[in-house]
């Protein structure tokens, strides 16, 4: 699932965006976790949502009751790991997509080849730091910078997804 | 099986087609909002070759996976999302 809802931004008087952090913690960006967890400011965008959507993808495979008979002994801890922090939940995801030593249960391994290319394309990002917007030239290009960036990310998942469609279907 | 694709952003919603408010060309961003109509229309291009009609503002291919995402193992209600929404 890809939701492209795009970040509430606001400002101050000095064009200093203010908005609260916000999202659910098991599906916020590595990049927002690891600076909340060491205490430096972060901003958070449209690169977050684009990154949440990748996590929930994971967790959708991960706990997906379509085929639940089907889960194998390695998807245990995973389901585990994605709940626990976002370095147990990034071990688990490079562990799915990796694959290759473990059995997987078949929607898992249906979808892998995609969950692989799409987490090759979100690590190819990163997270935004906080800084000052000038005037409202500078706020109102900012934020259409975000909103080309989610067309622009979403179209990467529609190819990539158009990519493994057949396969998927198939599946 | 599948995913879903939820495209609840105004301005993503089919048929993708810029609606940026004018304010942007006003203000001298036409080159940028000529990127996000490039963008937009390419996305158009794709969801379309993914069989995505127009009058949609989700795409699903797992009806099932979604309707039980708030009930399944380990969900804690995290996702709202209903079929009615889509």
């Amino acid at each position: 699932m890809v939701t492209c809802r795009l970040a509430q931004i606001s400002f101050d008087v000095f064009g200093k965006l203010t908005s609260p952090l916000q999202g659910t913690k098991e599906f916020m960006s590595e990049w927002m976790l690891s600076n909340l967890d060491n205490g430096f400011p972060y901003q958070q965008s449209v690169i977050d949502d684009v990154a949440s959507f990748l996590n929930v993808a994971f967790w959708a495979a991960l706990f997906n009751t379509v085929h639940a008979g089907d889960k194998t002994a390695a998807e245990r801890p995973w389901r585990r790991d994605v709940r626990s922090g976002y370095k147990e939940r990034e071990y688990a995801h490079t562990k799915i997509v990796s694959g290759h030593q473990v059995q997987l249960s078949g929607f898992l391994r249906a979808f892998r080849p995609l969950l692989g290319d799409w987490r090759n394309y979100i690590q190819g990002l990163s997270g935004t730091s906080p800084r000052p917007l000038e005037g409202r030239l500078e706020i109102l290009r900012w934020d259409l910078e975000q909103q080309i960036f989610a067309v622009q990310s979403v179209l990467a998942f529609a190819n990539i997804l158009l990519r493994h469609h057949d396969d998927l279907k198939a599946a | 099986m599948g995913n879903l694709l939820l495209l609840d952003e105004p301005v993503l919603r089919p048929p993708f087609e810029s609606k940026l408010p004018s304010r942007y060309e006003e203000q001298g961003l036409g080159e940028l909002v000529g990127e996000h109509e490039k963008a937009s229309q390419e996305l158009g291009d794709v969801l379309a070759r993914l069989g995505v009609q127009a009058e949609c503002t989700a795409i699903i291919m797992d009806f099932d996976l979604v309707a039980r995402l708030d009930s399944n193992e380990g969900g804690r209600g995290h996702l709202s999302v209903s079929p009615d929404l889509i």
